[in-house]
């Protein structure tokens, strides 16, 4: 696993490259507060958490909890109003909007409930997206083993529309999984699926996210989802509680 | 609750929303604008007798032009004369303005005529100061001259003046006329004893048959009317043709729009049926949606339109006067009728063309919460049916049928048909060149537009359409400027020309002209409108200025038999007309009775949309007796320069005001009305290509809207906001430079069409065969890119700004 990490830190910038017992995710103080007309609504509220390199974590929690907010500004798409949120050493919301996106596409694979595919490209393409996005395009081959890994490689020709739920998702882990993100961010991957293809599903990121030696975080309200993780947090009205 | 989830629908997308009304605006504006501009065309030749005597007034003409004052005294002396109006008329210039000097007498039989202070039109004509004869004026034609009450007209370049002593209100045929008194006009002008028509009452018709004999022409309200709408038919048939493929051009906005607006609110339909709402309410409030935008669109088109035309109408005043001898009035005429109309025709039009789009929504099964919606493209095989269907049916109506109508009718068709498979072929462009560039932003963004085929086809077929025309119709305008050019080089002979401001020049004068030192030979021309109607020009030529008629076919002895007075030539206009050939025999009224003459040969002449008949100057005085000509050529000996001579011409004493110009100068002025003929064209394609990129604008936000949760995946996956504002930017330089693609040969068949089929059957005259003129192209194409690219720009901006969180959830 340890090796694993190492490959993906020296395939980037020796700046980059960091100490495995170095916290992958590091949020202190995270608070973010949306504004409804004259009411405030503070979805997080001073929350600290760590995530080490390889752990896999669960977030779980009611509807309206802070969830997915707390995913956005993990990936650096939201900033947080106080606190800060580091990813590899690095302080994400001090980073200006294109170098944000930048470490994104370098650092994280995102996973989305509803697979987020590119409706207008094959499903092969839309694994090939992420490549082109960071200027590292993945080889065929590095995208016929990933895919035969996740069983979806008599699929990659074809289009979002012509695939199940399940084998969206799978396709969506494997744009997630081909740039060797150091973190995958998953949000309720299983949401939209069947009970047999959310076990699938979540069979199979599993293994490929311990495969890679790459941290998972993972919002779920999943019980079954949430148990394959090493470590589960709840959040409560934007505060953080252990479980 | 209903009409509230329109309006709160409407609300969140404002831009939608206004671009539907502009597109809407737009083309009711151009179509309005044309329809007003064709009634100003249609009126202005009968108009001034209209105000005078009244909307029936009869006119009494002698061939020439001008009737003297001594057949005017013969004709009241008659037993049962009725009034007659005298009038004389001359062309002037003021400010850079064409008008007309209009002398009546204020005590013979006209209207009251009073100025908007109520000053009466006697006292104003001859309320003379400081020895400046009084004219008065309408208040639109002062507005255009920028002049005001008591300011003194300067006209043309003699630097004669006139005083405006009352302006006159709600008279349309009097504008650009100076009214004044006739006696002062003919002193001004130089014409005392000459008038230039009379004026009668319509009651007066059957007298006036039985009493005015052959020598002089009457003309009917009814028959001017008919003269006005044949003359001036070529250039309204143009402009209508212009006007609907402006709305043509606006209905696809409107299409692009509305379609957009269903496809946002697809998953909402899908509720309300799922919760019991019938096909025929959601039908209802759809229409109701497209009735809304279209009313306000239009009824914005309609105030648009009042400008527009004005604008056109002076954009269309001086080649009108100078190619049709009309003077249009200054502003158009609106009438609440026409108004009405267009507007409900453009909410008609407006709800047809959105009947795919309900018919789409309808469809929409209940509870069916589809997050995003592929627009039915047809298959291809269907597409080539309908092409070849419509290209076929359009040729065959030009083929079967030789009138104007069909040829605009077989045109449309073609253009449809084309249109039809633009998006096919365009989009398979896109697909050839996003693959030759898969792996860099412009293949993928390329890629992605391929895949919104169905949102965007409508934007590329307009925006193609519009290039087409524009570059088509840029080709056919330089093609027939060219030819024109070459045709007037080609029929002056001559070194240079002589003619008497306002009048004609005696046999005696063209003897001295013709004797003067330097001067080697000498042509003479001579026009006349005979009795039914037909132009007659007679030719004093030498031998050596026969080349100048280029004859149409096969014709060697049309030179001998036409000088011999054994035979007539005529224009191609009047051959096409009247469907003349060489040996036919053409009957003219001449005083000695109908003379029947064989056609020696059709030559080919952009002078006159009517056409004439030319006949040797001798044959001409054997019938008519009238040995004076209008404008004489002079053929100059070597060491003689036009200049020169011209200095002598000024030292002759002619008796009038001589004028005298080379042929580099006719050709100048030639061609300097010729474009200020085609300057309403332009600006017509141009106000189409404008309504193109709305459509273009329109579709884009629409495609980025809904394609809002694709750009959001890729902002997550790390697509910086300006490589999506870059993505979103080729997308609509990559669109444009396809629609350039697929107008191109548009625009030829555009050029051909309108060379070949449309200016015969309009305007009677044909264009030599050649390759288009590449100037058009090279013109559009560049601005095309640039005005394309940023008109993606604003779409692109919108797109890259949006919140990605957002839009990462639509749709859930």
């Amino acid at each position: 696993m340890a090796d694993d990490c190492d490959d993906v830190c020296h395939d980037d910038n020796r700046d980059d490259c960091r100490d495995e017992r170095q916290p992958v995710l590091r949020a202190r103080g995270v608070t973010r507060t949306y504004h409804d007309g004259n009411q405030d609504i503070r979805v997080l509220d001073s929350v600290d958490l760590e995530v080490s390199a390889g752990e896999k974590l669960a977030i779980t929690g009611e509807s309206g909890s802070g969830k997915s907010t707390f995913l956005h500004l993990a990936a650096g798409m939201d900033l947080p109003d106080a606190g800060t949120m580091e990813l590899l050493g690095e302080h994400v919301n001090r980073l200006a909007e294109p170098e944000r996106t930048r470490f994104r596409a370098r650092h994280i694979g995102l996973v989305f409930q509803d697979y987020n595919l590119i409706e207008s490209l094959s499903a092969g393409e839309n694994i090939e997206l992420v490549g082109w996005l960071t200027g590292r395009p993945a080889s065929v081959d590095d995208i016929r083993r990933l895919a035969a890994e996740l069983g979806i490689d008599e699929l990659l020709g074809r289009r979002p529309d012509q695939l199940s739920g399940g084998q969206q998702q799978r396709v969506a882990i494997a744009r997630a999984l081909i740039h060797q993100p150091s973190l995958v961010l998953a949000d309720e991957p299983t949401g939209s699926l069947d009970q047999a293809s959310a076990e699938q599903v979540m069979q199979v990121l599993s293994q490929s996210v311990d495969a890679r030696g790459c941290a998972l975080v993972l919002v779920t309200h999943s019980e079954t989802a949430a148990a394959r993780c090493d470590r589960r947090v709840r959040l409560r009205a934007g505060k953080l509680e252990a479980t | 609750m209903l009409a509230r989830l329109s309006r709160a629908f409407f609300y969140r997308h404002p831009a939608q929303v206004l671009l539907a009304l502009i597109g809407i605006a737009a083309g009711v504006a151009v179509v309005t604008g044309v329809a007003l501009l064709r009634g100003a065309l249609v009126e202005s030749l009968d108009a001034v007798s209209a105000e005078l005597v009244g909307e029936q007034a009869l006119v009494v003409r002698h061939p020439s032009g001008r009737l003297d004052v001594d057949t005017y005294a013969r004709l009241v002396r008659q037993p049962g004369a009725p009034d007659f109006v005298p009038v004389l008329r001359a062309a002037v210039r003021s400010d850079g303005q064409r008008l007309e000097v209009v002398g009546v007498d204020p005590f013979s039989g006209i209207r009251t005529l009073t100025g908007a202070d109520g000053t009466g039109l006697s006292t104003a004509l001859f309320n003379e100061s400081g020895g400046i004869p009084s004219a008065v004026v309408s208040a639109s034609t002062l507005e255009l001259l920028d002049s005001g009450l008591d300011s003194v007209l300067t006209l043309d370049e003699s630097g004669r003046q006139v005083r405006v002593t009352a302006v006159i209100r709600g008279r349309p045929g009097l504008d650009r006329r100076l009214l004044m008194d006739i006696s002062r006009a003919q002193a001004m002008l130089d014409e005392r004893g000459w008038v230039s028509e009379l004026l009668a009452p319509p009651e007066s018709e059957a007298w006036l048959r039985a009493n005015l004999g052959d020598e002089l022409l009457l003309v009917t309200a009814s028959g001017q009317r008919a003269s006005a709408r044949q003359l001036t038919a070529g250039m309204r048939a143009n402009l209508t043709a212009m006007s609907l493929l402006a709305l043509a051009t606006g209905l696809f906005v409107v299409y692009s729009v509305l379609s957009f607006l269903m496809v946002q609110r697809r998953r909402t339909f899908g509720l309300l049926r799922a919760l019991g709402m019938t096909h025929g309410r959601l039908a209802r409030l759809l229409i109701g949606e497209v009735l809304v935008i279209a009313a306000f669109g239009a009824l914005a088109g309609l105030v648009a339109s009042t400008v527009l035309s004005d604008q056109l109408l002076r954009l269309i005043a001086a080649p009108v006067a100078e190619v049709y001898g009309q003077l249009p009035p200054a502003a158009t005429n609106p009438t609440p009728w026409l108004y009405a109309g267009i507007w409900l025709a453009a909410l008609a039009a407006a709800v047809a063309v959105t009947v795919p789009v309900m018919r789409e929504a309808l469809q929409i099964p209940p509870g069916r919460l589809v997050r995003s919606f592929v627009v039915h493209v047809l298959p291809a095989r269907k597409v080539l049916a309908l092409t070849v269907l419509l290209v076929t049916s359009g040729a065959a109506w030009v083929a079967l049928d030789a009138r104007l109508v069909a040829a605009l009718g077989g045109l449309f068709l073609v253009l449809a048909g084309v249109i039809v498979a633009i998006p096919m072929i365009g989009f398979g462009l896109v697909r050839g060149l996003a693959r030759r560039t898969a792996t860099t932003l412009p293949g993928r963004a390329l890629r992605l537009l391929e895949t919104a085929r169905g949102r965007l086809s409508p934007a590329l077929a307009a925006l193609s359409l519009a290039l087409a025309l524009a570059i088509g119709m840029g080709m056919m305008i330089l093609g027939f400027r060219a030819a024109v050019g070459d045709w007037v080089t080609r029929l002056l002979q001559a070194d240079m020309y002589v003619s008497l401001e306002s009048r004609s020049l005696a046999r005696e004068q063209v003897d001295r002209l013709a004797s003067l030192e330097g001067v080697e030979a000498f042509s003479s021309v001579r026009r006349t409108r005979l009795a039914d109607g037909t132009t007659l020009t007679a030719y004093d030529l030498p031998a050596r200025a026969w080349s100048g008629f280029e004859l149409l076919g096969e014709a060697p002895e049309a030179y001998r038999q036409f000088s011999a007075g054994d035979a007539v030539l005529v224009s191609e206009p009047l051959a096409r007309r009247q469907g003349l050939a060489i040996g036919d025999i053409v009957e003219l009224p001449t005083p000695e009775g109908p003379a029947r003459v064989p056609i020696a040969a059709v030559f080919r002449d952009y002078s006159s949309e009517q056409g004439f008949v030319a006949v040797s100057g001798d044959l001409y005085r054997r019938w008519f007796d009238d040995h004076a000509v209008d404008s004489v050529g002079l053929y100059l000996a070597d060491g003689m320069t036009p200049a020169e001579l011209g200095r002598r011409i000024e030292g002759l004493a002619l008796g009038g005001v001589a004028q005298w110009i080379t042929p580099a100068g006719i050709r100048r002025e030639s061609l300097a009305v010729f474009d200020r003929t085609f300057r309403v064209s332009w600006a017509l394609a141009m106000l189409v290509g404008l309504i193109a990129l709305v459509a273009l604008t329109s579709a884009l936000l629409a495609q980025g809207l809904e394609r809002s949760r694709e750009h959001a995946t890729l902002r997550a996956l790390g697509l910086s906001p300006a490589r999506l504002f870059g993505l979103v930017t080729v997308q609509s330089a990559g669109l444009t430079a396809v629609a350039l693609a697929t107008a191109l040969p548009l625009a030829v068949l555009i050029h051909y069409a309108l060379s070949l089929l449309i200016q015969p059957r309009a305007f009677g005259w044909s264009l030599p065969a050649g390759l288009p003129p590449a100037e058009p192209v090279l013109w559009v194409v560049p601005v095309a890119l640039v005005l394309g690219t940023l008109t993606g720009l604003y779409p692109a901006w919108r797109i890259g700004r949006r919140p990605m969180i957002e839009h990462l959830r639509a749709g859930r």
